[in-house]
C-alpha cells in the first residue's frame, strides 16, 4: 500500500463511488423509518412523513454522518471534476447529493420542531455519543483524505443500521441481511481503498476486534455468524494453498477438518469409551492447546498420506479420488463405533452416526468472564445470568482464537506464496512437466501443499469440536467440502484476500441471507402481504419452497455462473489479473488459434 | 445369395459378436469373483489369523454361507453391474469426446429414475398400470426417461459446458459439480411441490395386476401399498423365472439384464456401424482434424451428450425398478460407482465401461452379502469398496483394464 495522504483520485472513479454512496444513502432515507415504527405499532409509516416522531429522530441522527460526508464529496467534486464534461455518474452524484441534502434539511427542521432540542435528539437510544464520534472522525478524515471519510461513514452507517434493527420488527430479516453483510464487508473496503497504512490497520482492528464482537454480544446469532465465517475463512485459506497455489483440486478437504474435530472429540467426549477402556474422558480440558498442535500435525500427516498415492494423477482424476477419500473418512467415522468381533469387548471410537456429545472446551480464567461481563454492561447489554456470561465469554474466546489462528494462517499463506516454495507451486500448477524439467522437486512440493492445506483444517477442526461440544459425521459430508470450494472459487483462487472475502460472502449467504429469506416470507405471510405489481398474495407461497432449504441450488447456480462469467473470482490474484490484461491485449483469433487458456484463469490440472 | 450372406454377416458382427463378448465378460468375471469369494470363505472360515477385524460371527460357517449365497450374489451383482455399466457408458462417451468428467451425469441418472417414477405413478393414478401390458409399461418408462434425460443432458451441455470449452480442465468440472447440485435441488423442489414428499416409491406391485374392485374406488399407490394391499395375482415383477436347475430369479433382474444388453448392443452398433457413430469416433480422436474432414464437431458433441443422457435416464429407471425407491439424493453413490466402473475398465472405452460395470456390480453384491458376517466391520462399510477400488485402480493401472496409455502432450 502506498503511503500517500492525498491520493490522486481518478475523477470518474470518485464520482462513481460517490454516486453509489448517495444511492445507498437515499435508500436508507426510505428504509429508516419503518423499522422504528415497527417497534411501537403497526407498520404504516412512510419514511419522510414519520420523521417528526420520537423514533424519527433516531433516523435523523444517522443523517448527520452522511451530511459530513456529503460536504466532503461536494468539495472534492468542485475541484477535481469541474474541467470535464459531466458524465452519467457525475450527474447522478450531484442529483443524489442534492436530494440527500434536501431530505436531511427537511428532516432536521421537523425533528427540531417536535423534540425541541438538539441535545434531546442526540440522547435517543444512547446513540448520540457514537454518532458524534463518527461524525468527528468523518470530518477529520475529510480534511486530508476523502477515502477515509467514505469508509468511516460506511462503517458508521452499517454499524448503526445493525444496532438499530430489532428482532421484533416485521422486516427484521430483510434489514438484517442488508445491514450485517454491510458491516462484515467493510474490512475489505478498507483494504481495497487507498489510504495510509496506519488508518487501514486502525479501521480493520476497529471493525474486526471491536464493532463485530460488540454486535455479537448484543445478539448472539451474529456472534455465531462471525465465528463460522472465521472458521470457514481459515479453512478456505488452507484449501486455497492446495487449489489456488499448487493447482490440485481437492474435493474431500473436509476430511482433514474431521480429523481435527474427532481427534479432540474422541479424547474428551463423554460418550466414547476409547481404546483404553476408561469410562471417563481421556484428556483433560487443559490439554486443548496441546491438542490444537496435535490436530495440526495429525491432519498434516493425513494430508501426506492422501498425497502420496494420488501424486501421479491428473487434475480431474485427482478431484474424484480426493472426493472418494473424503467419503471414506466420513464412512469410517460413522462406523468406528464398534471395532471388535467380540460383543463384550466393544470398542467405541466415534459413537457412529449419533456423534460425540459433551466434548470439552478449554477452561478460561475467571478474570475473562468478569471482563466480558463488565464490557457487556458498559455497552448497555447486561448479561444477567451466569450461564449467559459463560456462553458469551466462551464464544468470544473462540472468535478471537479463530481470528488468531486464521491470522497466522493468512500470514503463513502470504509468506509461502512469495517464497521459493510458492514459486515452485506456481510452476507445478502452470506446467508440471516444465517445472520438473527445471528441477522443481515435484513430489516434495505437492506433498507439502497437501500437508499445509490439511493442517489448517485440522486446527480448525479441533476448535470447531471444542466450540460445538458435539461432532457427528453429518458435519463432514461432501456438501461441506463443496461449500469450502465455493468459497475459494467465488473469492478468487490463489488470492488470499479474495478467499477471505469469499468466506464472508458465501457463509453469510448460506447461514444468514437464505435463512432470513425464509423468516421474511413467514413474517410477510403473517401480515398477509400482497406483492404489488404482480398481485401475488405471499401466503400462497408454498411452504415447501423455503429458501433456507435450497442451499445446494444456490451453490450450484453460483458455481455455474462464476465459471461462465468470472472464473477468476470476485477478487482475483494479481498474477491472474495480469494474465487477464495480457490476454485482452492479444486478439481473440490469436488466442483461439493458439488454444490459449481463458483469460484470467490458470491452467490447473 | 449375397443379400442373405450380408444380413448374416451383419447379424454376426453387430449382434452376435457383442452379445458373445458380453457373455464372456459376465462369465469370466463371475467365475473369477466366485473363486475369490470361495477362497476368502475358506481362508477366513477359522480365526487362525488372530485378526480381530476379520473374525466372523460365532457359529457361522463362512464357506458354507458363501456357497449357499453364491447364485443370489451373482445374479444380484450382474443385474446391478449392468445398471452401472449403462451409467458408465454415459461417463465414458463424454470423456472420450471432450476429455471431461461429466460430474452431473449421476444427477441425470437420478432424474431418469424420477421420470420412471412419474410415468409409473401417473399410470397408476389413471388406473392404467394394472391393465396395460407390463412390458409395455416398462418400455414406456424407459423411453420417456431416455427422451427426457437425453434432452436434459443436451440442454446442460449447451448452457453450462459449451461456453467453457477450451478453458482449463477444472473449469468445466466445477461447473458440472454446480449442475449436479442444482439438479438435485430442482428435483427436490418439484417433488416437494407436487407430492410433498422426497421419497418416490415405485408402485411395482401394481404392474399388470388388477386390484380388487373396492380398491379401485380410491387408490393411492403411495399410502395404500404400505398397508399390505391384496392383489389378485402375484405381482408381475416378482414372477420367478427358472434358470439352470432349480435356480430361479425374478422378473426385474431379467428385465434389467435384457434391456441393458439391448442398449449396449444398440450403442455398439450406433458407434461402430453408422455414419454418425463414425463422426463421434473421429471427434474423440482429434477434434481439429475431424472438423477439417467436414464433421460438425458441435453436432457430434451434442449427439454424445444426447446418447449419454439417454443411457443415464434408462439406467435410472432400471435402478428404480431394482431398488423400488428413489430420492433426489440417490444419484451420488451409483454415479460414483459407475464412474469407478468407467475408470476400472479404462475411461473413454465403451467395452471397458461394460467390463468395469459388471466387475464392480459383482464386487458390490459380494461385499454387501458377506460383510454382515463380520461383526467388527458391518454393512456400514459397503460403500467404501467402490472408492477403494477406484483409488487402487488409479494407483496401479491408471489407464484401466482395457485402456490405452495416452501420452502427455508437452
Amino acid at each position: 500500500m502506498i503511503q500517500n495522504a492525498q491520493p490522486k483520485a481518478n475523477p470518474d472513479q470518485m464520482a462513481r463511488r460517490s454516486a453509489i454512496f448517495f444511492a445507498v444513502l437515499l435508500a436508507f432515507a426510505f428504509l429508516l423509518m419503518p423499522w422504528r415504527n415497527a417497534t411501537s405499532g403497526p407498520n404504516t409509516g412512510m419514511g419522510l412523513l414519520r420523521i417528526g416522531t420520537e423514533y424519527g429522530a433516531f433516523s435523523l441522527l444517522i443523517f448527520l454522518v452522511p451530511l459530513a460526508a456529503l460536504a466532503g464529496f461536494a468539495a472534492g467534486f468542485s475541484q477535481r471534476i469541474a474541467p470535464h464534461s459531466p458524465t452519467f455518474f457525475q450527474i447522478a452524484a450531484r442529483v443524489g447529493g442534492a436530494a440527500g441534502l434536501i431530505y436531511v434539511a427537511v428532516a432536521m427542521i421537523y425533528g427540531l420542531q417536535t423534540t425541541g432540542s438538539v441535545g434531546g435528539m442526540l440522547s435517543v437510544q444512547g446513540m448520540g455519543i457514537w454518532v458524534t464520534l463518527f461524525t468527528a472522525a468523518g470530518l477529520i478524515g475529510l480534511t486530508y483524505n476523502p477515502n477515509v471519510t467514505f469508509i468511516i461513514v460506511w462503517i458508521g452507517v452499517s454499524f448503526f443500521f445493525v444496532q438499530g434493527i430489532r428482532r421484533e420488527m416485521t422486516l427484521f430479516p430483510l434489514w438484517s441481511s442488508i445491514a450485517f453483510p454491510m458491516l462484515t464487508i467493510s474490512p475489505f473496503l478498507v483494504l481495497s481503498i487507498k489510504m495510509p497504512r496506519a488508518a487501514q490497520i486502525a479501521l480493520l482492528v476497529l471493525v474486526v476486534c471491536v464493532l463485530l464482537p460488540m454486535v455479537g454480544i448484543e445478539d448472539t446469532f451474529y456472534l455465531e455468524l462471525i465465528i463460522q465465517i472465521s472458521i470457514f475463512a481459515a479453512m478456505a485459506i488452507g484449501l486455497n494453498i492446495v487449489i489456488g497455489f499448487a493447482g490440485l483440486l481437492d474435493l474431500g478437504y473436509i476430511a482433514f477438518f474431521a480429523v481435527g474435530a474427532y481427534l479432540w472429540g474422541m479424547f474428551t467426549s463423554t460418550a466414547a469409551d476409547t481404546v483404553f477402556k476408561t469410562s471417563n474422558a481421556l484428556a483433560s480440558p487443559d490439554a486443548f492447546w496441546l491438542f490444537l498442535l496435535l490436530g495440526v500435525i495429525a491432519a498434516g500427516i493425513t494430508g501426506v498420506l492422501l498425497g502420496l498415492p494420488v501424486l501421479r494423477l491428473r487434475g480431474d482424476y485427482l478431484a474424484i479420488v480426493t472426493l472418494g477419500f473424503g467419503e471414506i473418512i466420513r464412512i469410517l467415522v460413522s462406523n468406528l463405533s464398534n471395532i471388535s468381533s467380540n460383543p463384550i469387548r466393544r470398542v467405541n471410537l466415534t459413537n457412529g452416526a449419533q456423534g460425540l456429545p459433551g466434548i470439552a472446551h478449554p477452561i478460561l480464567p475467571q478474570g475473562l468472564y468478569d471482563l466480558v461481563k463488565s464490557i457487556a454492561a458498559a455497552i448497555g447489554v447486561p448479561l444477567n445470568t451466569q450461564s449467559s456470561v459463560e456462553a458469551v465469554t466462551l464464544q468470544l474466546f473462540f472468535y478471537f482464537l479463530v481470528l488468531t489462528v486464521g491470522g497466522i494462517a493468512v500470514i503463513i499463506a502470504a509468506r509461502l506464496d512469495n517464497s521459493p516454495i510458492g514459486r515452485a507451486w506456481t510452476a507445478i500448477r502452470e506446467d508440471e512437466v516444465a517445472a520438473v524439467a527445471m528441477g522443481v522437486p515435484r513430489v516434495r512440493m505437492k506433498l507439502l501443499a497437501f500437508a499445509m492445506g490439511a493442517s489448517f483444517a485440522g486446527a480448525m477442526g479441533v476448535i470447531f469440536a471444542a466450540k460445538q461440544s458435539f461432532v457427528s459425521p453429518e458435519s463432514f459430508s461432501f456438501i461441506q467440502s463443496i461449500f469450502i470450494l465455493v468459497i475459494v472459487i467465488v473469492g478468487g483462487m490463489g488470492s488470499i484476500r479474495g478467499v477471505l472475502l469469499g468466506a464472508v460472502v458465501v457463509t453469510l449467504l448460506n447461514l444468514q441471507v437464505l435463512k432470513n429469506f425464509s423468516l421474511l416470507i413467514n413474517s410477510l405471510k403473517n401480515l398477509d402481504w400482497v406483492v404489488p405489481i404482480i398481485n401475488f398474495p405471499i401466503r400462497n407461497w408454498p411452504s415447501q419452497l423455503e429458501p433456507a432449504r435450497y442451499e445446494r441450488l444456490v451453490f450450484g447456480v453460483l458455481l455455474i455462473v462464476m465459471m461462465i462469467y468470472r472464473p477468476e473470482g470476485i477478487s482475483p490474484a494479481k498474477r491472474r489479473r495480469m494474465e487477464m490484461q495480457e490476454a485482452a491485449d492479444q486478439t481473440l483469433e490469436e488466442a483461439a488459434a493458439e488454444g490459449a487458456p481463458r483469460p484470467g484463469m490458470d491452467k490447473i490440472e | 445369395m449375397p443379400a442373405l450372406q450380408r444380413a448374416g454377416n451383419w447379424i454376426n458382427l453387430y449382434i452376435l459378436k457383442p452379445i458373445g463378448q458380453i457373455l464372456v465378460f459376465v462369465v469370466v468375471s463371475a467365475a473369477i469373483m466366485s473363486a475369490l469369494a470361495l477362497l476368502l470363505g475358506a481362508v477366513l472360515n477359522t480365526p487362525w489369523h488372530g485378526i480381530d477385524l476379520l473374525k466372523t460371527r460365532k457359529g457361522i460357517d463362512l464357506f458354507n454361507q458363501v456357497v449357499k449365497q453364491l447364485p443370489d450374489m451373482l445374479l444380484d451383482g450382474i443385474s446391478i453391474g449392468f445398471v452401472y455399466a449403462v451409467i458408465a457408458l454415459g461417463y465414458t462417451m463424454v470423456y472420450g469426446v471432450l476429455r471431461f468428467i461429466n460430474f452431473a451425469h449421476s444427477e441425470i441418472f437420478m432424474v431418469g429414475g424420477v421420470i420412471g417414477f412419474e410415468v409409473m405413478t401417473r399410470l397408476g393414478e389413471a388406473n392404467a398400470l394394472s391393465t396395460m401390458p407390463p412390458l409395455f409399461v416398462i418400455l414406456l418408462m424407459i423411453l420417456m426417461a431416455m427422451a427426457f434425460c437425453g434432452i436434459l443432458a443436451v440442454v446442460i451441455e449447451r448452457i453450462a459446458y459449451k461456453p467453457l470449452r477450451g478453458a482449463p480442465k477444472l473449469v468445466p468440472l466445477i461447473s458440472a459439480i454446480g449442475v449436479s447440485f442444482l439438479l438435485t435441488d430442482v428435483v427436490r423442489a418439484v417433488q416437494a411441490l407436487s407430492r410433498n414428499v422426497f421419497n418416490m416409491p415405485y408402485p411395482l406391485d401394481r404392474v399388470g395386476n388388477p386390484p380388487r374392485i373396492f380398491d379401485l374406488i380410491s387408490f393411492d399407490p403411495i399410502t395404500q401399498l404400505s398397508k399390505g394391499q391384496q392383489f389378485l395375482n402375484p405381482p408381475f415383477l416378482q414372477t420367478r423365472i427358472p434358470l439352470v436347475g432349480n435356480l430361479t430369479t425374478n422378473m426385474t433382474t431379467v428385465i434389467i439384464i435384457v434391456s441393458a444388453i439391448i442398449m449396449v448392443v444398440g450403442l455398439n452398433y450406433f458407434v461402430n456401424a453408422t455414419k454418425l457413430g463414425k463422426g463421434i469416433r473421429a471427434v474423440s480422436q482429434d477434434q481439429t482434424t475431424a472438423a477439417l474432414m467436414g464433421i460438425n464437431v458441435n453436432q457430434m458433441i451434442t449427439l454424445t451428450f444426447l446418447i449419454g443422457g439417454a443411457l443415464g435416464g434408462a439406467a435410472g429407471v432400471l435402478f428404480g425398478l431394482k431398488v423400488a425407491n428413489i430420492t433426489p439424493y440417490i444419484g451420488f453413490f451409483p454415479g460414483l460407482k459407475a464412474f469407478t466402473a468407467a475408470v476400472l475398465g479404462g475411461i473413454g472405452n465403451i467395452t471397458g465401461a461394460l467390463l468395469g460395470g459388471i466387475l464392480l456390480g459383482l464386487l458390490e453384491a459380494f461385499f454387501s452379502a458377506l460383510l454382515p458376517f463380520f461383526p467388527a466391520l458391518g454393512t456400514g462399510y459397503s460403500d467404501i469398496f467402490a472408492f477403494s477400488v477406484l483409488i487402487l485402480v488409479l494407483l496401479f493401472r491408471p489407464t484401466g483394464l482395457l485402456g490405452k496409455k495416452e501420452d502427455e502432450k508437452v
